[in-house]
C-alpha cells in the first residue's frame, strides 16, 4: 500500500507537470497592455445595420501622459457582430468587463430596447452594473465626440456624474440590471437618463441630465429635470439632492433650498368595492442649505412654517405630474402595478389585462411630511447693521 | 519492487560488515589495555597512527620513584595547566616528598584516583577501545606500568564561544543569550532555566567517525513517554559517518521527507527551547552546533515568536496576523498579480486597470515572464546578499534597488508596478524566516500555475496546499493542529495570543494526555488591589 | 472488513455534512429557475420533507455501527440482491460526482475564463480532489470546519454588502407559485443539496462514536441549509423578478456589489467559495464512490482505485451534458427521478427489513 500511495503522488506530480508544460500560456491568456478597453459605447441604428462606436481607453503613451480614449466604429447585423467586426479596425478584441457606459440612439429607443439588450445580458464579460442612457441628439455617437473639460475619456466623465448623482436629484441611475428587473415587472414602465449636448460660448458641452419615459421598451417621452425629480420622489429612488422653492415671507420673495438627507415613499393601493386608488405616503428629511437673504429667521415657528410649505409644495407638484403622466402618456412609470401585485395579487389579477386604462383613471393621493432637522452651519441669517 | 529488493539487500549486507563493530565496541579495539606500559604505548600509537599531536608523557613517582606512568593526550585539546599542578604534581612530589603509606599500592588505579589526583571527572576504564574513544575526545589518559586499567581525567578545556546573541533571532525584549557549539554550554544554559528533577537529559552518540554527542532533553512528567521512544528508535536508527550539524539528525528523523514543510523545529535561543520544551516537546541537542531540534513541530508554530510572550498581548496579537498576512503575501504575492492581469482584468478596478496597463506599455516580456525574472532575481540578491561580508552586502541591497529597480523600470524592462509587486513579496518572505524555504518553493509554484490557470490554478493550488499541509504529521501530531484538527481551546493562542493568565491549559495535542499539568493556578487574572478603606484614606 | 481505516468524531462529522450540503449552493440556481421569489419557502419545507429521510439513514448507520451501505446491502438483503443494490447505489455516486464536476468547469467558462479548454478544467479539478481522496477520509474530516466557514462566511458577507441594493418587496406575493411548480422546486430542494446526504452512508461507518450521530447530522443539515437559506434569500431580494433569466444568480446578484466604487467585482469571492465547496462536495462523492467499489470487491484498500475512477468521472463528465442548456434542463427534471427510489424509498426499507428480522443482533460476527 505505501508503495503504491508514493507511485501516485509521482502520479499526480508528473499529471500536473505534463499539464503545465503542455498547455503553459493558452487560452485566457491576456497581456494587460494588449487589451482595448472600451470605456463606453455608443449605438446607432442605420437601416438595418447597428452601428457601434466604440470609446477605448488609449494606453500607448505610458505613464508620462494622461490616457486619452479613440473612438472605433463598427457595424454588424447583430451588436455581437459589430462589437466582433470591430476587430478588423483595432486588431484586438475589445475588452468589455470596464465598459460604464452605453448610449442608446433616439431611434433605437423609439424601436424597442430589448432587441438590442439582450447582449449586453447574455455575454459573461459585460458587468451588469454599466449604465444605459438615451441621447438626446440626433446620433448617439456625437456624444462620444464632444470633448469634456477635465477628464479626456468622455464615458468615465458621465460615470462621474452617476457617481455623484447623491448630490443630484434629476438623473435616474440605471444600470442594466435594474433596466432588466423594470422591464420584468409586469405593468410597470421604465424611464432611462437622458444625455445631450449644450452650445456654451461655442463648446460642446455634454449634460446628463432628464430623463425619457418608456411604455414597455419603447420611448414616448422625455421629462426634464423638475419631473424626474418628482418621478423619483414617486419612485423611491430619491437619496440626496435638493428641493429648492420660492417662498413668500412678509411679502418678501425668498429663495430656499433644502437639502434632502433622506426620502422614504410607499406606494399603497387601495382597493374598495373594484376601485382602485393609490395613496402615496412619502417622508422626507432634509436640512436648509441655502436662504436668500437675511429677512426670514429660522426658529422652531418658521421651520414648521417652512416645513408645511414644502409639504403642500410636493403634494401639489406631485399628484399634478402623475396627472399629468396619467393624460399625456398613460404609461405605469411609477410602479404602481408592482406595488399592487405585491399587496393585492387578486385584485391584480383582475385588473391585469386592462391596467393601462385603468391607470389612465387611477385617483392617487400625495400626502407628504417633510422634517427639517438642521440648517448646515449657520445659526442665524447674515445680519447687515444698519 | 524490484528496486526495494535491492535497497534491503544493500542494507543488511552493509549491516553485516558493520556488525561485528557495532556489537562489541564502537571502534573495534575491544582487548584490554596491557598490563605493560611500554606494550601499550606501542598499541596506541599504533592505532592512532602515531599521529603528531598524540602527546605521550612518561614519569617515574612514588617513594623512590619505583613507578612508572606515562599520561596520554591531545595536544590542543587539553589545560596543561591543569595536568601540571592537579596530576602530575601530586603523583610525582606527592608521593616523592610525603612517603608513601605502606598500604598504598601504587600500581592501583583506584589508590591514585582516590588519593592523588585532585580532579572529579575521573574515570576508570579497562578497554583499549574506551581509552582510545576518550581519548579521541579529548581527555587525559593516566596509564601505570603494571596495571590492566587506566584512568580518564578530564580536565576540562574546550576551545568554546562565549555565550553570544544569537544571530538568527534577534528580539528586541528578551533574554540575548544564545546556544553555543558546546553541547555542555548548551545543556547548562537549559539547566539554569528548569531548575527541576523533571529535566531529564539522555545522551548517546551518533556517527562512527564522528562521535557526535547527542542529546535528548525533555520533561519526563509532561512528555509523553510514546513520543520519547519514537525520537529514540528514529534516532538509534541513524548509521551514518558524521554528524556535522543537527541539519543531518533532521533530515534522518522528519516524518515527510518530501515535502517542502519542515517537520521538525530548530532554534538557537534557550528560552525559545524551554517553552518548547513546557509544552511537552523534546529537545535534540547536538554538539558542535547552537542549533537545537524541536520534535514535534506544528505549522503555527513558525508564526510564533517567543517575544509574543514577553510583551503585552495586543501588540503581540497584531503582529501575529502580520505574520500570517506576510506569508500569504510572500507565497500568492506574484501569482496574485499574474493571474489579476492576465486572466481576471475584470477585478482590477478601472483606474488602477488603466494605470498597471499604461506601466506595461513598453515591457517587452510577457507578465509571467516578468515576474519570474523579478522573483528570480530577488532570490539571487537575497543569497549573495547573506554570502557577503557585511560592508560588502550593503552594496549588494544598493545596486539591486537602484539597478535592478529603477533602471530596469526607466529601461522599460520591467513594469514600476511588478517591482512593487516583487519588494513587497520580498520584505514579506522575511517576517516569518523559519517558514523561507517553504515560502519561497510556494511563491515559484503558484506562480507557475497562476501563470498556466489564472485563479483556478491558484485555487487548485492552495487546495492541494491545503490537503497536504492537513495530511502531514509530525512525530504523531498533527501538522495543521489546531486548525485541522480544530481545537478551540487551542486557537487562543494562534492568530491571536491571549493574555498569559488566561491560557491555563496546556497544548493537548502534544502533551502526554495522562499528563496531569497545569502551566498556572486557574485564577491568575490580576486585578487592581481592593481596599475598602482606601477610599475613606484618601479623603483622610 | 472496512476498507476506511480512519476514523472522524462527531464534531467532524458535523462539519463535514454541513459543508456537504452547502456545496449545494451553485445548485440552488437550478431551483430559483422553478421557485422564483418563493425558493427560500421552498428550501425551508425541502428542510422539512427530508428531515425524515435523512434520519432514516443516519438509523441505518447507527443500526449496523462501522458498516458502509456495501456492508449493510449485503447483510440485510443477501449476497446477490444486497450487490445489486449496491451497484445502484454506486451508479449514483459517480454519476452526482461526474455533474458536479462540470458544475465547476461550467463556472469557470461561463464566467471566469471563458476561453479555457474544458477537460483542463476537468481534470484538474479531478486530479486535486484524486489528491484529496487518496490522503484518506481523515484529511477530508480535517479540513471540513474549514470549508464550513467559507460556505457560512461567504454568503453572510456578500448578503451584508449588498444590503444597499436589497428590496424586500421583491418577497411578495407571497404564496403565488402554481403548486406543481412549487412540488418541483421542493423535490429538486429534497433531492440536490439534502437527500445527496446520501454519501454519508458510506462516511458514517467511519464514526468513532455512532450515538452522537444523529446530533450532528442534525445540526450539520440546519447549519447548511441556513447558508442555503441566505443565499436565496440574497438573489430574491437582490435581483427580485430577474432572478430566473441568469445562468447563476448568486453570480450576478454579487456582481451588482459596488461600495464606493472600491469594492467592487465581488464575484470572485463567490466563485472561490463555490470551488471549495464543490471540491469538498465532489471530494465526498468520489471517496464514496472508490470505498463502495473496494467493498464491493473486497480489496484491502481502495486508493488504487482513486485515479481510474477518477479519470472516468472526467469522461462522464465531459460527455453526458452536449451543453449547459441540457445540464440544466436534465438536472432540473431528470436527473433527480433516476435517484428518487435510492434516496426515498430504499434507506427506509433497508431499516424496515433490518429492523423485522432482527438483523444486526445476528449477524453479530462483526467486528465492534
Amino acid at each position: 500500500m505505501k508503495a503504491y500511495g508514493k507511485s501516485f503522488q509521482k502520479l499526480f506530480i508528473l499529471l500536473w507537470l505534463l499539464l503545465s508544460i503542455l498547455l503553459c500560456g493558452c487560452w485566457n491568456y491576456r497581456e494587460i497592455e494588449d487589451l482595448t478597453i472600451v470605456a463606453g459605447a455608443a449605438l446607432d441604428k442605420e437601416g438595418d445595420m447597428y452601428i457601434l462606436t466604440f470609446e477605448v481607453i488609449d494606453v500607448a503613451g505610458g505613464p508620462e501622459k494622461n490616457h486619452s480614449s479613440a473612438l472605433i466604429k463598427a457595424s454588424g447585423l447583430t451588436l455581437f457582430e459589430a462589437s466582433r467586426n470591430a476587430i478588423s479596425v483595432i486588431g484586438n478584441k475589445l475588452y468589455w468587463s470596464h465598459a460604464k457606459m452605453m448610449i442608446i440612439s433616439e431611434d433605437i429607443a423609439k424601436e424597442g430596447l430589448v432587441p438590442v439588450m439582450d447582449w449586453l445580458a447574455r455575454d459573461a464579460e459585460i458587468r451588469q452594473t454599466i449604465k444605459i442612457v438615451v441621447s438626446k441628439e440626433k446620433t448617439a455617437r456625437e456624444i462620444l465626440e464632444i470633448t469634456h473639460p477635465t477628464i479626456e475619456v468622455v464615458s468615465l466623465a458621465m460615470d462621474q456624474v452617476f457617481q455623484n448623482k447623491d448630490s443630484v436629484t434629476s438623473v435616474p441611475r440605471v444600470e442594466e440590471w435594474k433596466l432588466f428587473q423594470d422591464l420584468a415587472q409586469p405593468g410597470v414602465s421604465t424611464a432611462l437618463p437622458t444625455v445631450y449636448i449644450n452650445e456654451e460660448n461655442g463648446n460642446k458641452r455634454l449634460f446628463v441630465s432628464g430623463s425619457a419615459i418608456f411604455d414597455k421598451d419603447r420611448l414616448i417621452g422625455y421629462l426634464n429635470d423638475e419631473e424626474t425629480k418628482l418621478m423619483m420622489f414617486v419612485k423611491n429612488e430619491i437619496t440626496r439632492g435638493l428641493i429648492t422653492e420660492k417662498i413668500e415671507h412678509n411679502d418678501i420673495p425668498i429663495k430656499i433650498s433644502l437639502e434632502i438627507l433622506k426620502s422614504q415613499t410607499e406606494i399603497k393601493p387601495v382597493v374598495k368595492d373594484d376601485e382602485i386608488k393609490f395613496e402615496i405616503d412619502m417622508t422626507v428629511h432634509g436640512n436648509i442649505g441655502e436662504i436668500e437673504g437675511y429677512h426670514f429667521h429660522l426658529d422652531r415657528k418658521g421651520a414648521n412654517h417652512l416645513e408645511k410649505h414644502f409639504e403642500e409644495l410636493l403634494n401639489k407638484n406631485i399628484a399634478a405630474f402623475i396627472k399629468t403622466i396619467q393624460k399625456e402618456y398613460g404609461v405605469d412609470i411609477f410602479g404602481f402595478a408592482d406595488a399592487l401585485s405585491a399587496r393585492d395579487p387578486k385584485t391584480w389579477k383582475k385588473v391585469e389585462p386592462r391596467w393601462k386604462e385603468v391607470f389612465k383613471n387611477v385617483e392617487v393621493t400625495v400626502n407628504s411630511e417633510v422634517h427639517i432637522e438642521g440648517a448646515a452651519i449657520q445659526k442665524k441669517p447674515i445680519r447687515i447693521r444698519e | 519492487m524490484f528496486r526495494y529488493i535491492l535497497k534491503i539487500l544493500r542494507y543488511t549486507a552493509l549491516k553485516s560488515k558493520n556488525s561485528s563493530q557495532d556489537h562489541t565496541s564502537n571502534n573495534g579495539y575491544n582487548e584490554p589495555i596491557p598490563s605493560d606500559l611500554k606494550k601499550s604505548r606501542e598499541i596506541i600509537e599504533n592505532i592512532l597512527h602515531n599521529s603528531s599531536d598524540v602527546s605521550v608523557h612518561e614519569f617515574y613517582f612514588g617513594n623512590n620513584r619505583e613507578c612508572k606512568g606515562a599520561l596520554l593526550f591531545i595536544n590542543s585539546m587539553v589545560d596543561k595547566e591543569e595536568i601540571h599542578k592537579n596530576i602530575l604534581q601530586p603523583l610525582m612530589y606527592g608521593t616523592l616528598m610525603f612517603g608513601n603509606d605502606k598500604n598504598l599500592d601504587l600500581s592501583d588505579i583506584d589508590t591514585i584516583k582516590t588519593h592523588y589526583i585532585s580532579i572529579t571527572d575521573c574515570l576508570k576504564i579497562t578497554s583499549l577501545g574506551d581509552l582510545i574513544d576518550k581519548l579521541l575526545a579529548g581527555t587525559v589518559i593516566l596509564l601505570v606500568d603494571g596495571s590492566k586499567e587506566a584512568l580518564v581525567i578530564n580536565t576540562g578545556k574546550r576551545e568554546s564561544r562565549n555565550i553570544e546573541e544569537p544571530g538568527t533571532e534577534a528580539v528586541v525584549r528578551g533574554p540575548r543569550e544564545g546556544f553555543n557549539e558546546n553541547i555542555n554550554v548548551s545543556i547548562s544554559l537549559i539547566r539554569r532555566k528548569i531548575k527541576s528533577p523533571d529535566l531529564c537529559v539522555e545522551k548517546l552518540k551518533l556517527g562512527e567517525k564522528s562521535k557526535t554527542d547527542v542529546c535528548i532533553v525533555y520533561l519526563k512528567s509532561i512528555a509523553n513517554p510514546e513520543l520519547i521512544k519514537e525520537i529514540k528508535a528514529r534516532l538509534n536508527r541513524i548509521k551514518i559517518d558524521a554528524i556535522l550539524e543537527s541539519g543531518y539528525i533532521e533530515q534522518f528523523i522528519e516524518d515527510a521527507p518530501y515535502s517542502i514543510f519542515p517537520t521538525v523545529s530548530n532554534s538557537e535561543k534557550p528560552d525559545k527551547i524551554v517553552a518548547k520544551l513546557l509544552d511537552g516537546r523534546a529537545a535534540i541537542l547536538v554538539d558542535g552546533t547552537p542549533f537545537v531540534l524541536v520534535v514535534p513541530m506544528v505549522f503555527i508554530e513558525t508564526f510564533q515568536s517567543v517575544e509574543d510572550y514577553y510583551s503585552r498581548p495586543y501588540l503581540a496579537s497584531i503582529m501575529r496576523i502580520i505574520r500570517f498576512l506576510s506569508y500569504i503575501i510572500s507565497t500568492l504575492g506574484p501569482a496574485l498579480y499574474v493571474a489579476l492581469t492576465v486572466f481576471h482584468q475584470e477585478l482590477i478596478p478601472t483606474s488602477l486597470l488603466i494605470s498597471i496597463a499604461e506601466g506595461r506599455e513598453r515591457v517587452p516580456f510577457p507578465a509571467i515572464l516578468e515576474a519570474w525574472l523579478m522573483i528570480f532575481t530577488f532570490d539571487i540578491l537575497r543569497e549573495a546578499g547573506i554570502r557577503l561580508p557585511k560592508a560588502v552586502g550593503q552594496t549588494i541591497g544598493i545596486v539591486g534597488a537602484l539597478v535592478l529597480g529603477q533602471a530596469s523600470v526607466e529601461a522599460g524592462l520591467i513594469s514600476p508596478i511588478m517591482v512593487i509587486v516583487v519588494s513587497a513579496t520580498a520584505i514579506a518572505s522575511f517576517a516569518v524566516p523559519a517558514q523561507t524555504d517553504s515560502g519561497t518553493i510556494l511563491r515559484y509554484i503558484f506562480l507557475a500555475l497562476a501563470g498556466i490557470a489564472g485563479g483556478f490554478g491558484v485555487i487548485m493550488g492552495l487546495l492541494v496546499t491545503l490537503i497536504h499541509l492537513t495530511s502531514l504529521r509530525s512525530f504523531g501530531t498533527p501538522y495543521l493542529w489546531p486548525i485541522a484538527p480544530l481545537n478551540l481551546s487551542a486557537l487562543k493562542d494562534v492568530f491571536i495570543r491571549m493574555p498569559l493568565w488566561n491560557m491555563t491549559k496546556h497544548l493537548s495535542a502534544i502533551i502526554w494526555k495522562d499528563a496531569d499539568y497545569y502551566r498556572q493556578a486557574p485564577d491568575l487574572k490580576p486585578s487592581p488591589y481592593k481596599n475598602d478603606n482606601s477610599d475613606s484614606k484618601q479623603k483622610e | 472488513m472496512n476498507v476506511e481505516k480512519g476514523k472522524i468524531c462527531s464534531m467532524q462529522l458535523f462539519f463535514l455534512f454541513a459543508g456537504f450540503v452547502q456545496g449545494s449552493v451553485l445548485l440552488v440556481d437550478f431551483a430559483i429557475g422553478i421557485s422564483e421569489s418563493q425558493t427560500w419557502m421552498v428550501i425551508l419545507i425541502g428542510l422539512g420533507l427530508a428531515i425524515p429521510f435523512v434520519l432514516s439513514y443516519v438509523a441505518l448507520a447507527k443500526r449496523f455501527p462501522g458498516m458502509n451501505v456495501v456492508q449493510i446491502n449485503d447483510a440485510v438483503y443477501g449476497r446477490f440482491l444486497g450487490k445489486t443494490l449496491s451497484l445502484y447505489y454506486i451508479f449514483f455516486f459517480l454519476m452526482t460526482l461526474s455533474f458536479n464536476i462540470r458544475d465547476v468547469g461550467e463556472l469557470y467558462i461561463t464566467f471566469l475564463m471563458p476561453d479555457t479548454s474544458f477537460i483542463f478544467l476537468l481534470v484538474a479539478f479531478s486530479a486535486t480532489c484524486a489528491y484529496a481522496v487518496s490522503k484518506g477520509l481523515e484529511v477530508l474530516a480535517r479540513i471540513s470546519h474549514l470549508i464550513a466557514l467559507i460556505g457560512i462566511f461567504v454568503p453572510i458577507c456578500t448578503t451584508i454588502l449588498l444590503i444597499d441594493q436589497m428590496d424586500f418587496s421583491n418577497f411578495l406575493p407571497l404564496f403565488e407559485l402554481p403548486f406543481a411548480r412549487m412540488l418541483h422546486g421542493i423535490h429538486i430542494m429534497m433531492a440536490i443539496p439534502f437527500c445527496e446526504t446520501l454519501v454519508f452512508l458510506m462516511i458514517m461507518a467511519s464514526l468513532d462514536k455512532a450515538e452522537k450521530a444523529k446530533k450532528s447530522i442534525l445540526s450539520g443539515l440546519l447549519v447548511g441549509t441556513v447558508s442555503l437559506f441566505i443565499v436565496a434569500v440574497r438573489n430574491t431580494a437582490v435581483l427580485g423578478n430577474t432572478q430566473t433569466i441568469w445562468t447563476s444568480p448568486s453570480f450576478q446578484s454579487t456582481r451588482l456589489i459596488d461600495i464606493g466604487t472600491v469594492l467592487t467585482r465581488m464575484d470572485f469571492l463567490i466563485g472561490i467559495a463555490q470551488t471549495f465547496l464543490i471540491f469538498f462536495k465532489c471530494c465526498l462523492f468520489l471517496y464514496a464512490s472508490v470505498t463502495a467499489i473496494a467493498q464491493i470487491f473486497n480489496l484491502k484498500t481502495y486508493i488504487p482505485l482513486v485515479l481510474p475512477v477518477a479519470g472516468i468521472e472526467v469522461i462522464l463528465a465531459a460527455t453526458v451534458f452536449q451543453s449547459k442548456v441540457d445540464h440544466a434542463e436534465i438536472s432540473q427534471n431528470a436527473g433527480i427521478i433516476y435517484s428518487a427510489p435510492l434516496m426515498f424509498l430504499i434507506p427506509p426499507l433497508t431499516l424496515l427489513i433490518a429492523k423485522l428480522r432482527n438483523l444486526p443482533n445476528k449477524g453479530g460476527k462483526n467486528d465492534s
